[in-house]
């Protein structure tokens, strides 16, 4: 019974990693949530719009205003499917720069071999 | 003699709560050794900072200012960590790096949790990088990041950092079987020789430059650290970077670290939830090291003890040994500890650069 419970942990495991390596190559770079687009959160952020005309008539950037009354904490669990483009990518990221940092220390192994018998 | 009195009526209960919280870390510093060296600053600077009036003790603020808002605290702390990190057992074995790589899956996971309750992705973000359970780390991304929430993920950082010997072995022994973990891993030593001791960091510094250039402050004094260890002529200054500046800074960080706990700010429902979260980064961390082992180990023919996928977490080098006993206690025979470090400090590196990956993705925003 247990080792069942280990294999069907393992299947799972296995279809999270693929899932996780997988989801940046599914989804393409112009399928990156909205909502975290630069722009995008700032007007979402501006929910009243004042911020926003102030931005207007002061004649000041976008990227000037800071400060806004945003909501202190929301319930919005499709935030987790959205973001998992970031996880993908993320932790295909890693793999990959340490996956270079590997072949890096294998070449410097091979390259400096210490000599000297022990 | 109102006077006397002022200070006193001005008290609010919500400081009260601050005292026994500053109280509590003092009591897991002193009495059950968790990171003494910071839970103890911390602690005390909770209750400093929680006193009526405040503005008495602006040398805080200062501090905070000149250290941690700029992360020169945390840098510099990373360049006696790096002092601190032998390589040697990873530079033996490289492969074992990618558990590194997979044990960092808490902090994605997080992310994807974080976004659900906290509207702003940069929050959740710096929330997420509690993951990396390496302090100085999640103070540097959560400020770059302009998190309103550094206090507490700072302190849930270094509070879940000191509880690792709590948290990793249940949710080890949840996901392998007594046979797992009594798989022997032989370890070969091989002589790594000075020249590679040397260029490791260097190379190190020059991929996360080129790969991942949003790490490359936290990487370059980590591995500025180590430069100074290995090189060979410089053990004062090995020395003093390991034990005198690390300690130096390791006094400021954690008491400066205290005026992001102001009762007005820490106490609200948010902290909670970002204790909670961190928990989750740590549980899904270890989990995600120790299930790649298992997968890995469907394809290997020398199996590996999936217990050594935990130690990728980071928290160095606590992780690693937790693993080593963990190992012995199921075994008397079973010697991990070469290996369980040389996965830990692989941890140290990856969730750097985890760190330099999240700063990519949302610092622009």
């Amino acid at each position: 019974m247990k080792n069942m419970n280990m294999k069907w942990i393992s299947f799972v495991a296995v279809l999270v990693m693929m899932f996780t390596l997988l989801a940046p190559m599914a989804l393409a770079e112009g399928l990156a949530p909205d909502a975290l687009e630069p722009d995008a959160v700032l007007s979402e952020t501006l929910t009243d719009g004042s911020a926003e005309d102030a931005v207007a008539e002061d004649g000041v950037t976008k990227d000037d205003v800071t400060e806004y009354d945003a909501p202190k904490m929301i319930f919005e669990p499709m935030n987790f499917v959205d973001n998992l483009y970031y996880m993908g990518l993320g932790m295909l990221g890693i793999f990959v720069v340490i996956g270079v940092i590997i072949l890096a220390t294998a070449a410097l192994n091979k390259a400096f071999q210490d000599k000297k018998k022990d | 003699m109102d006077i006397l009195y002022e200070n006193l009526l001005e008290l609010q209960w919500q400081q009260l709560v601050m005292w026994l919280i500053g109280g509590v870390l003092i009591y897991l510093a002193i009495k059950k050794e968790m990171e003494p060296t910071l839970l103890l600053p911390i602690g005390f600077g909770a209750i400093l900072v929680n006193l009526p009036i405040f503005d008495n003790v602006e040398a805080l603020v200062t501090l905070y200012n000149a250290g941690i808002a700029n992360e020169l605290f945390p840098l510099i702390l990373f360049i006696g960590i790096g002092a601190m990190i032998d390589f040697g057992p990873l530079l033996t074995n490289p492969k074992l790096m990618i558990f590194g790589a997979a044990a960092q899956f808490g902090i994605f996971f997080t992310l994807c949790m974080a976004s659900i309750f906290f509207p702003e992705i940069k929050d959740a973000a710096s929330i997420a990088i509690i993951g990396a359970a390496d302090g100085p780390t999640s103070i540097v991304v959560a400020n770059r990041l302009g998190s309103t929430y550094v206090g507490p993920i700072t302190v849930a950082a270094y509070s879940y950092m000191a509880l690792v010997p709590i948290i990793q072995p249940p949710v080890i022994k949840l996901l392998t079987t007594k046979k797992e973990r009594m798989i022997r891993m032989p370890y070969e030593p091989k002589a790594v020789s000075k020249t590679t001791k040397i260029l490791f960091p260097i190379v190190i510094t020059v991929i996360a430059g080129l790969v991942a250039p949003e790490s490359v402050s936290l990487v370059g004094f980590l591995m500025f650290g180590n430069l100074i260890r290995e090189c060979g002529v410089l053990n004062s200054l090995s020395e003093t970077a390991q034990k005198v500046l690390a300690n130096l800074i390791t006094i400021f960080l954690g008491i400066t670290i205290a005026t992001q706990m102001r009762y007005d700010q820490f106490l609200a429902p948010e902290t909670l939830l970002i204790l909670g979260l961190g928990l989750v980064a740590f549980v899904v961390d270890t989990a995600g090291g120790v299930l790649f082992a298992k997968i890995l180990n469907l394809f290997l023919k020398k199996k590996i003890n999936p217990m050594v996928g935990a130690a990728g977490i980071s928290a160095f080098p606590m992780a690693g040994r937790i693993v080593h006993k963990m190992g012995l206690k199921e075994d008397p025979q079973n010697f991990l500890l070469m290996h369980s470090m040389g996965v830990n400090v692989s941890g140290q590196i990856a969730s750097v650069i985890a760190g330099g990956l999240i700063l990519k993705f949302f610092d622009v925003i």
